[in-house]
Formats: structure tokens, sequence, C-alpha cells
């Protein structure tokens, strides 16, 4: 799984950054994808959106789909917003190789 | 300031507002208002009141309002009835109540005995005994904030509220953010957030700006439903809001996220079957089955089972909780006219006042170089300017407007003063205001308390008779002291009456003379009689009594209210009581007056005091002799007091055919005849205090500066007609 691609998600993710992030996503479709959250100090509902949509469309895709050193700050935006589970189910294996 | 300490000064500002209105429901329910809302705004002071003082810990002031609440409640209930013995009981309840908040407030301890002692008399009213749970809490009492419904008898009590909250595009589009929206809300209390993620599209299909997530949140905690909406205050309209209290039923509130709390039921329950739209499972997604991750994932276009926020019965529900800190029943537009105040720092209000005062000034000034300049009226200069002096006056008059305050703030302190002296004098007495909602300037509302609480003293202390001369006189047992306010020609008039026996005038005239105030032998009008009360020195009382003190009579009290540029009067009829009138300026800061010369000077009369202007005839004057001359005016004699003369301003008075005279009158309606060499105009003058300014000048009430910016005095009138009675007696 060397191809995969890891992108470093900005550290607002605000409802600026959802249009970016989409277009970013969009262009790996169907590629295993892994997302380093480690630099995110905020995190908003459209961003929020942009990946859960993209987990769900990778599921279909079938491809690996995953989130690596989430910042507690990641962490805690998503738990606040009810989706903390989000990363939890990107369990090391998925994102290991 | 510390902010804590900011608050806790709201706190205690609010209280006596509270406490205001916790009086006014009990004094009106005293009266036969049998009116649900009554009850329930007296409830609600209380209830405030308690809320406040456990958010401070203020122990004495919890133990009381707790005791006072549950008294309350049992009237709101019904199972109390309002009776007159009940609500003595409440009004002396409600001092107490007074009492230890202005205790707390300076860090005082409370008036524990009395308080206790009435504590247990509410005890008695509630049907509390002493084997109660609520006695036993007694000693130990930790105030639980708890949520109380308003309209009507206790219920269980709330604790937690189901948010429902869908942004919609535009609330990102406005910057605004719907996780700190959740993190808002989430300090609120315990709060369990549910992610409703159906709606969001496969990524093909998303766009980045619209909306698609929702949320419900179940929080659990002490607040009230305006506070939960007041996390969404500005994102009203952008987002689809739901608020639902969980009526009753606690759920398990300290488990850690998703623990011991059925949510997924409660949210059937709410939604009815068939919407479960509960996606949080995301964490069941395992490393490589999609499956459960569908229910998030393809449903690319909407749902067809009903919208996640179900609208259901809260119309009735929000109605009922809402006014939690307003007025029960009128919810909505109460709230509109809470929200319509603002507290505003005096000073700022004060300086403002300053500024339009130099403003009015500014403006008189300009209007002087414009006639100096010698442009016709009717020039566009001139036009504009009066159009700037009417802008200029209602600018004035809509910043007098602010600081004027009905005075109901000082009116409501005397139910309680009447109650402490009857209590004190063993005389039964009624109170009955009138036209509370009389405003006027906030400095005079301060500074009629004092005299108006001696005034109101002497009426039941002096004024009323005991019940037995009262029962003699065929008067019934209770004594009425009618106290009312109202505007009356650009003044304000505040009456004092009482039913009692009136002047008595012989015994009046008698320590005058003892006391050598008057002549043995002089012969007074009954009117000048009864003006002989407020002589410095002079009680009538035969023993000194210990309510309305030993000689500080109504002498203080009508120097207060020159002090305020007012008058006072009094009319007596015997056996039918007395009515003592004082009139005062709305405002301190603004006067209309004449404008006159005197030798060269120019001076600024009150144009209140005068009557009329007259140019006298030289047969209607006459000397006394002396300086001392009197004129005649529809057949009557009045002084003629040259201004020139008693300002110093000459030695030989002026021909009264050369002046105009001032026709005045003066505190006891006494008249008198101001001699001026002409009258300028009539103008509203912005007053300048010469005493804060240089000092106290005999016969000049302040100062004033005109339009040609030279300064100009304004006539203490009574003085000036005083000092020349005085000087007329001498002479005479």
């Amino acid at each position: 799984m060397s191809d995969r691609h890891t992108i470093a998600l900005v550290d607002t993710l605000d409802v600026n950054a959802a249009g970016p992030l989409t277009q970013t996503l969009l262009k790996l479709r169907g590629q295993p994808v892994s997302l380093d959250a480690s630099q995110v100090r905020r995190v908003g509902g459209q961003c929020l959106q942009v990946l859960l949509s993209a987990r769900a469309t990778w599921a279909i895709d079938g491809q690996a789909f995953g989130i690596t050193a989430p910042s507690t700050d990641f962490t805690d935006g998503l738990a606040l917003m009810g989706a903390s589970r989000l990363f939890e189910a990107t369990s090391p294996s998925l994102v290991q190789d | 300031m510390d902010p804590l300490a900011a608050i806790r000064d709201i706190f205690f500002q609010e209280c006596e507002e509270q406490l205001a209105e916790l009086e006014s429901g009990l004094l009106s329910m005293e009266e036969g208002d049998q009116d649900p809302e009554t009850i329930n705004a007296v409830f609600r002071a209380v209830h405030s009141i308690k809320g406040g003082a456990g958010a401070f810990s203020l122990e004495a002031l919890i133990r009381f309002a707790h005791v006072f609440e549950t008294a309350m409640d049992e009237v709101r209930s019904g199972r109390l009835a309002p009776s007159s013995e009940v609500l003595k009981t409440m009004l002396r309840a409600a001092d107490v109540l007074a009492d230890l908040v202005r205790a707390a407030r300076g860090n005082e301890p409370g008036d524990d005995p009395r308080a206790a002692a009435l504590a247990e008399e509410l005890k008695a009213l509630s049907g509390v005994t002493g084997d109660d749970e609520t006695e036993e809490d007694w000693g130990e009492f930790e105030f639980q904030p708890q949520q109380a419904s308003f309209d009507g008898p206790e219920t269980a009590p709330q604790t937690g509220y189901m948010v429902k909250f869908r942004p919609r595009a535009d609330l990102y589009a406005k910057a605004n953010e719907a996780a700190l929206l959740l993190r808002e809300l989430s300090r609120l209390g315990e709060a369990q957030i549910q992610l409703h993620a159906d709606d969001v599209p496969l990524l093909a299909d998303l766009a980045p700006e619209a909306s698609y997530l929702a949320w419900t949140v179940t929080l659990i905690g002490d607040v009230d439903e305006t506070t939960v909406r007041e996390v969404f205050e500005f994102v009203d309209g952008d987002c689809e809001l739901e608020v639902e209290p969980i009526g009753g039923a606690t759920p398990a509130a300290g488990g850690d996220e998703g623990g011991g709390f059925d949510l997924s039921a409660l949210l059937a329950r709410v939604q009815g079957d068939g919407a479960a739209i509960v996606t949080t499972d995301l964490d069941a997604a395992p490393e490589t089955a999609p499956e459960p991750v569908v229910s998030v994932a393809i449903k690319p276009s909407p749902p067809a089972a009903p919208a996640p926020v179900v609208p259901i019965t809260r119309a009735a529900t929000a109605q009922a909780e809402a006014p939690a800190d307003t007025q029960a029943g009128a919810g909505g537009p109460r709230k509109a006219e809470v929200a319509a105040t603002i507290r505003v720092d005096l000073e700022r209000v004060d300086r403002m006042i300053d500024l339009v005062g130099e403003l009015v000034i500014n403006q008189a000034v300009l209007a002087q170089r414009v006639m100096e300049a010698g442009l016709a009226r009717a020039s566009a200069v001139a036009v504009g300017l009066d159009e700037l002096e009417q802008l200029t006056r209602e600018i004035q008059d809509s910043v007098m407007a602010i600081r004027a305050q009905p005075v109901k703030s000082v009116f409501q302190r005397m139910p309680r003063l009447v109650r402490e002296v009857a209590a004190m004098t063993g005389k039964p007495v009624r109170l009955v205001t009138e036209g509370e909602g009389t405003e006027v300037d906030k400095t005079v509302i301060e500074r009629i308390a004092d005299p108006l609480t001696h005034m109101i003293r002497n009426a039941i202390d002096h004024g009323l008779e005991s019940p037995e001369k009262r029962a003699a006189a065929g008067k019934p047992a209770e004594g009425v002291v009618r106290l009312s306010a109202a505007h009356r020609s650009g003044r304000i008039v505040i009456e004092v009456a009482d039913d009692g026996a009136g002047i008595n005038r012989e015994r009046v005239k008698a320590i005058a003379i003892e006391r050598g105030l008057i002549a043995p032998e002089a012969t007074l009008s009954d009117e000048e009689i009864d003006n002989l009360i407020f002589m410095a020195g002079f009680s009538t009382a035969s023993e000194v009594s210990e309510v309305s003190g030993r000689g500080v009579g109504m002498d203080v009290v009508r120097r207060s209210i020159q002090a305020l540029g007012g008058r006072i009067n009094i009319t007596s009829k015997p056996g039918k009581g007395s009515i003592f009138t004082m009139s005062l300026p709305l405002t301190l800061a603004v006067l209309d007056g004449m404008v006159v010369s005197v030798q060269d000077q120019t001076l600024v009369a009150p144009i209140t005091a005068i009557v009329e202007t007259l140019q006298p005839k030289a047969e209607d004057v006459h000397s006394l002799g002396g300086h001392a001359r009197v004129i005649s005016i529809r057949g009557g004699f009045v002084p003629l007091i040259d201004v020139g003369m008693a300002l110093g301003y000459r030695a030989e008075p002026l021909l009264a055919t050369q002046g105009v005279a001032l026709l005045i009158e003066g505190e006891g309606g006494a008249r008198a005849a101001l001699l001026v060499d002409a009258i300028q105009g009539q103008r509203q003058v912005v007053i300048k205090s010469l005493e804060a300014n240089y000092r106290q000048v005999p016969g000049v009430a302040a100062a004033t500066i005109l339009g040609d910016g030279r300064v100009a005095l304004i006539l203490d009138i009574d003085t000036i007609v005083a000092v020349s009675r005085g000087e007329m007696r001498k002479a005479g």
C-alpha cells in the first residue's frame, strides 16, 4: 500500500477550507487516502461534512480511508459535534501498511 | 472592576427591582387583586432573589427566601387563601427580605432573630411543621438551583432539554460555526451530542458550502429554556431549532458519553416510529466492511423518512417555559419589553446632559452672532438657525427624558415606612398612592426621598388622631395618608394628604408666640398660621416622639425642597386633615427664564415663579418709609422689591414708573412684585451651579451663560422676597 496518498489537513478546517478539501479529495478518488490531522486546531461543521462524505465514498469504492495522528483539538472538535468515533474507527490497522 | 463584583452589583440592583415588584404585588393583592399574574409576579420576585443569592452563597438570604417562596407557592397553588392576615405577614416578610438583601450587599449579618421569627410565621402559613423535611433542611440548607414553572403551581422540576439543531448554509456563510454553538450549548450542562449525517451525499455530489448535518443535543442541567435559546440568538433564522424540555424524567446524567441514557428510545418517543435516523454508529465501521457506513453514505437524495427535525407540539411547551425570567402569561411581549432597556452608567448620561447644555449655549451664541451680523430674519442662515434651535430643544428634551424616572422608585419605599410608623404609633394607617408613573429627573427623585419620608412620618405621627379620637369624631379607625404626584404646568406637584384633625391653629400660634417666632399681637391669616410650622425650631407635638424626632421639623423639609428649586405649601381644614403640596422643577439642568436687565446687569428670573408682568403706574405705588414700597394690584397690596437694591447693584431705588414689575408668587403663595429695569425676553437657560464653581450668594440661585457669552445670574426669588420682607418689617 505504498501508493497511499497522505493529505496534511490544514490547521483551520472552517468554512473556507471545505471547498479546497473537497477538491483535493475528489482528485484522489479511487485511491487509498490517509489524512494527517496532526496540525488541525479547529474543525467546523462543513469540513466535517466533507470528511464524512469522503469516508462514505471511499467505503463504497472499497478503498482505505484513514486519519492519522489526530491532534487533541481535532479529536475534541469531532467529539463536540458527536463525531468522535469517526477517527476512532480509523484504527491503526486501517492506516498501517 | 472585578467581573464577579460587577455581577454581584447587578444582582443587587436587580434585587431592588424584584423587591419593588414584590411589594407592589403584595399591596395590590392586599387590595383584592386576585389576578394569577400578580401572584406569579410576587412568587417570581422571591424566587429570583433566592436564585441569585444561591449563586453568591448568601446563606441567610437563601434560607429566608426559601421559606418565603414556599409560603408564596401555597398561595399560588390555591392551598392558602391570600387573606388580609396572610398578606400582612407577607408584607412584613418582604421588609425582612429587603433588609436581608441590604445586609448581604453590605456584607453584614442579617437581622437573624427577626428573620427567624418571621420565617416561623411563614412556615406556619405554609403548613410546614417542625418535623417536616424543610425544617430539617433549615440548619444546613444548601441551595439547589431549580427550574420553576411560573405559570402555575410548581410541578416536577425541569432538568433537561432536547435541542434539535439543523444549521442552514447561511449560518456558515455568515461566518457562524455549528461547532462553536454546540460548544456553547455543552457548557450549559451535561450534553450528549448526537450527530445526524443522513443527508450527507457522496463526495461527487457534495457542495462544500451546503449544510447537510443536524444535531440532537440532550442537555442535562439547571438552565432555563431562554438560556438555551440564547445560545442560538445570533443564528436565529439561519437554522432550524427545536428546544424541547425533557419533562420530569431525569435521565441518568452522570455517566460518560452514551452511558446509561437511552437516547434512541427518547428520540423514538419524540419523533415517532420510523424516524430513527441516529447515525452515530460511525465507530461500528470495521476496517473494511462498508455496510455500517452505508447509513451515512448512500443517501445522495433527501430521505423518504420524515426530516430529522420533526416539529412537535412545541409551541405550547415553549410558551409555558419561556417566561422563566420574565412575566408569565405574556411571555412574548414582556420579553420584548425587557430586552428593550439597557443599563447605562449614570455618569455617561450626565456627561451627555452637560454636552447638550453646552450645545444649547453654543447655539444661543451662534444666534446672537447672526443677529449681530445684521442678517435678515428670513435669510437662509437665520431660518437654518431656527431649525437648529428646534433640534437642540428636541435633543435636550430627549436627553432629559433619559434621566427622567417615575416617582414610583420613591413612592414604593413609603408603604414600608407607613407600616413601621403605624406600628410604632399604634395608629392603623392606610397609604394610598396615586400618579406613581409621573416622571421627574433622577436627581430630583433622589433628593425628595428624605423630605417625603419626613412628611409622611409627620402626617401619621402629628396629622392623624389616635383611633379613640377618630372614633369620637365619627371617623373610621383607620387613618388614610394619600401620596400623589402629577405634572402641572411644567413642574411636578407632589401632595401628602392626611384625613386627620388638621392643624390646630390656636396651638400653633401659641407655640410660635411662646418661642418668640411671632409677636404676641400679630394678626395672622389662617394660611399664615399654617405656614408657621415651616419655621425653624417649630415642633407641634407636645411630646417629642420617637417617630418624628426632636424639633427637626418641617423647616428642614422646606429647606430641602427649596434647595431643589421647589416650593412647599400647606392647606388644612380643621377636622378634615391637612395637605402638604410640594411643587418641584422637572429637572435641575435647565430652566425657562425671563431675562431681565437691572442696572446694566443681565439677570434671569425663573419663569415658573412669575405670575404676570406689569408697568407700574405712579398712583399705584406707595412708599412705606425708608425704601420700602408697596404696589396696588387689583385692589390688593403687594411689596414692591427693587432687585437692584436687593442685590446691591444700586444705592438709590429705581423710580417704579421707569421699570417693569414682575409679579411673583413665592413659597406659601406669598406674592411680591420685583422691580427691574427692563425685560429682554424669555428663553431656556442651562443652569450652572454657582456653589460648585464659586460659592453661595444670597439672592442668587445659580448662573447661566447667555448667547453673547456673558454670565448671567439666576435669581433666587424666595430669598430676595424673604430678605426684603425682613427689611420691610424692620423699616415698618
